[in-house]
């Protein structure tokens, strides 16, 4: 006798559907899986046995084959169990009723408890894709399993509440409002004294999607300005917090709370990361950080401390907007369209920008230092602007994060608008080839353009960099045509191509 | 008339001992003349001066002779000039200070050989690491000065020494580097191209021999004749215990002038200045001081603010803001109550303009 059981597989951040086939014929006791399972999936024998008598039902007697289709795609984890175990159940007859609309996802412990799994989200969207829209899950995976619209989530503590929902009717699980709405506050602007110069560049980087670097001292308030620029940024659409929490989902990051992702992704990083913590990888290949900062900020502290190595491996998914894995032949692609934020020191000591001889560097030691930040890199960042310590109190205050966030938000319609039909929407991502096409400037600004590159003795590569920022200042501004006072300012903010610290010494 | 030979004669005395003018006052008292000292130590019989003598192991040493006609061979290749201080376009200046120099090596023109009298000669000192606010200073004031005329003594060292010497050539001026290593071994390396020019268009001195290395003990020796070529002395900035204390130290003794400007009193980089001005030296906030005080005519010295006129109203506002001492893009958004974006564009215009400049520490300094 054959039964069919519906349950899904991980595939990356992506759920896909199995059939577990379950056979039963007469013959010597033998109990074996295939279908690419790994180890995790070998050993659900081993855990079923036990947690099926142990809830007072005898294991059938005969040959039982588990066949866990497509056989062709590699199926790990233990979350395979109870899909298995409700096929031998219903194979020996304990369960009466039909069970061919319901999905299966569960691990089992030995007394037959249902354990939770990671990466639930992706597998319930997968199923509600795939038409099944009932599902049972441990009681644990409730609240993030019904995260997903119009697919009904019914939860159970053991393996005989399973046969129990299956046998009778119940409520579906009904989610906590709470649970789309959980939104923290960040940090806000206002609560940063002076700083205006960074906070103005942080305005900008936000507005056009431009990847930004701080520069200054220990405790000058880089990491204070950097944390806060989720505050100015747009919120997060629902569809957006659909696409990211799955992958906090398949790391096991949502908890039991299983609360949809509403905050902007911040994720900080140091420089003891390793290449698959940043950019993902492992034997089970899961998300680095470049993907937990999918549609949010990716922020590198101490900039001039990585490894060379891992800083390389972020120049392909920072092109492409995504990673893809490989591993023994397959791929598997995570997201990873995220803005760059970066601080560094200028120096060893780090106080190179604050003057009056406080740099205690070498010539030679303040040369090196910044020159440790990878070129293919730096090329990629917009912005770079210095920050200094604040000496005195007289500055006025900050405005609050949420006027800037209108004017952001503002520019980014602005731009939507402009680059309808492309596959871009941010001035940041601008090409070379659409820098031309949408961002006409005057003769005089050109003029400018040259006279800076006269002055710093030309060491500017291109002035595609000021245009782009200089689009984005416009927007801001409310404005179509790129003025003098834009690229002017946009020539601010490329603090290192002028910068030489070996003389600054 | 002076021939080779007496100078490889000098070049000989140079090498035996320190002080040199001691070896030579011993030599000449003992055989009437330095000449005679030369024949006498090449033949081992005629040896009168005493064992006991400081220089004494030196001057029995074949090898010493030997190299002072490997050094003047050098010379002669080079083309690095020899002067002893009998020549007669010894600097005046010099040549009336205590421990002058026996011998002075050099590539370019003397002051009198250039046609700079001796009392248009200022000392401009300050420290290696400095600030932007002395680094504009130290190039201004020069370039100010050498247009009047003088011309800018310093020791071609990083920062304030090189930006004297950069000042004085932006404007065509006469400019003379001490050296504190030989001529064939220019330090720092990043200043070769400017010895070129310092070569070019005024002196670059040295005591001691082309090939000698930059010894730290060499330093306050080159102080000496920084301070002994003087009318004055300029302190553009110094920590407490930079070497420009030396020089003005040196100038002290000699009874020369001293210049200080001063700095910020919560700076390290302007103890120095602040403490002179305490101490008596002349306070000096324009190159107008120096003139007057030497008494040399330049049309109007205090040819400030002109360039306000014919900037927009952000442009002059920022200026102001920076001349009234604020540097930093924050603190002249906060004075000015100007937005960010229109400062920062205002100040791109003015770097533009020549107006302003960027320190290397991304600070702000009026140019003019
Ligand atoms: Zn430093």
């Amino acid at each position: 006798m054959i039964v069919h059981v519906n349950t899904f597989g991980l595939s990356g951040i992506k759920g896909f559907f199995v059939d577990a086939e379950i056979n039963l014929a007469k013959g010597l006791p033998y109990f074996d899986i295939i279908g690419m399972g790994n180890i995790a999936v070998k050993e659900a024998a081993d855990r079923i046995k036990p947690a099926i008598e142990n809830i007072g039902y005898k294991f059938p007697l005969g040959r039982i084959t588990v066949n866990l289709a497509p056989a062709s795609i590699r199926k790990e984890g233990a979350h395979f169990d109870l899909a298995i175990a409700v096929g031998i159940l219903k194979c020996a007859g304990y369960i009466k009723s039909k069970i061919e609309k319901y999905a299966f996802i569960g691990e089992l412990s030995l007394d037959g408890v249902l354990r939770p799994v990671k990466g639930i989200m992706p597998m319930i969207q997968s199923a509600a894709q795939s038409g099944i829209y009932k599902c049972i899950v441990p009681l644990e995976n409730a609240d993030e399993a019904a995260l997903v619209n119009n697919c009904k989530i019914f939860p159970a503590a053991t393996l005989n509440e399973v046969l129990y929902i299956t046998e009778n009717s119940r409520n579906p699980w009904r989610i906590c409002e709470n649970n789309l709405h959980n939104n923290v506050s960040f940090g806000d602007f206002i609560d940063v004294k002076g700083q205006k110069e960074a906070i103005r560049a942080a305005e900008i980087a936000a507005a056009g999607g431009h990847n930004i670097l701080f520069i200054g001292a220990p405790g000058c308030g880089k990491t204070m300005i950097a944390s806060r620029i989720p505050s100015i940024m747009p919120k997060l659409s629902i569809e957006e917090s659909m696409e990211i929490t799955p992958i906090y989902s398949v790391l096991g990051m949502l908890g039991k709370e299983g609360m949809l992702i509403r905050n902007l992704p911040f994720r900080t990083v140091y420089p003891d990361v390793t290449k698959a913590g940043l950019i993902g990888g492992g034997n089970k290949p899961v998300p680095g950080e470049i993907s937990l900062a999918h549609k949010g900020i990716l922020f590198l502290d101490e900039l001039a401390e990585f490894d060379r190595n891992v800083i390389q491996s972020l120049r392909q998914p920072m092109e492409a907007g995504k990673v893809l894995i490989s591993r023994c032949g397959d791929f598997v692609e995570f997201p990873s369209d995220f803005m760059l934020v970066a601080s560094t020191n200028p120096c060893k000591c780090g106080k190179l920008l604050e003057g009056n001889g406080r740099c205690s560097c070498t010539p030679y030691q303040a040369k090196q230092y910044l020159s440790k930040i990878s070129k293919p890199l730096l090329d990629r960042i917009d912005i770079h602007v210095p920050v200094r310590q604040v000496c005195f109190n007289s500055e006025k205050s900050n405005e609050t994060s949420s006027i800037i966030r209108e004017r952001v938000i503002a520019a980014r319609e602005k731009q939507k608008k402009r680059f309808a039909g492309t596959d871009i929407h941010l001035n940041g991502k601008m090409t070379g080839k659409q820098i031309r096409e949408y961002c006409h400037i005057t003769t005089e600004c050109e003029l400018l353009l040259k006279s800076a590159a006269d002055l710093a003795e030309s060491s500017m590569r291109g002035y595609e960099k000021f245009i782009k920022i200089g689009r984005t200042i416009a927007d801001l501004d409310g404005r179509e045509n790129i003025n003098e006072e834009d690229i002017a300012e946009a020539l601010q903010y490329r603090f290192l191509d002028s910068f030489r610290p070996e003389v600054a010494v | 008339m002076i021939t080779d030979l007496n100078i490889i004669i000098r070049i000989w005395i140079t090498l035996l001992g320190r002080p040199v003018n001691k070896v030579a006052d011993v030599l000449n008292k003992t055989y009437g003349s330095i000449d005679e000292a030369w024949f006498a130590a090449e033949n081992d019989d005629e040896i009168l001066l005493s064992k006991d003598c400081f220089f004494y192991e030196n001057f029995i040493k074949p090898e010493v002779r030997t190299e002072s006609i490997k050094i003047y061979e050098e010379c002669i290749n080079n083309n690095i000039k020899i002067l002893t201080h009998e020549n007669d376009n010894y600097p005046l200046n010099l040549k009336y200070s205590e421990n002058k120099p026996y011998l002075l090596y050099y590539k370019g023109s003397l002051p009198a050989e250039a046609g700079i009298k001796d009392e248009y000669l200022l000392g401009v000192v300050g420290s290696r690491r400095c600030s932007a606010y002395g680094r504009v200073n130290a190039y201004q004031f020069s370039k100010s000065l050498s247009e009047c005329g003088m011309g800018i003594i310093s020791g071609m060292a990083r920062g304030i020494d090189g930006e004297a010497h950069k000042g004085a050539i932006a404007s065509n001026g006469y400019t003379v580097a001490v050296l504190g290593s030989g001529i064939e071994c220019i330090y720092p390396k990043e200043h070769v191209k400017l010895f070129e020019q310092i070569a070019e268009c005024g002196c670059v001195i040295s005591e001691f021999p082309p090939k000698t290395p930059p010894l730290k003990s060499h330093f306050p020796a080159r102080n000496r004749i920084i301070s002994g070529m003087s009318r004055g002395v300029l302190v553009v900035e110094a920590t407490e215990n930079s070497g420009a204390m030396i020089t003005v130290n040196y100038a002290l003794n000699e009874g020369k002038n001293i210049f200080a400007i001063p700095g910020n009193i919560n700076s390290a980089n302007s103890f120095g200045c602040n403490f002179l001005i305490k101490q008596g030296a002349i306070c000096t906030t324009s190159y107008g001081d120096i003139l007057e005080e030497f008494n040399i005519s330049c049309d109007d010295p205090n040819k400030v603010n002109k360039w306000i006129l014919g900037l927009t109203g952000a442009e002059a506002a920022v200026a102001e803001a920076i001349l009234e001492g604020n540097y930093a893009a924050n603190d002249i958004s906060c004075v000015t109550g100007r937005n960010m974006g229109n400062v920062l564009s205002a100040l791109t215009m003015l770097e533009i303009k020549g107006i302003v400049t960027k320190g290397l520490d991304g600070a702000y300094i009026i140019k003019k």
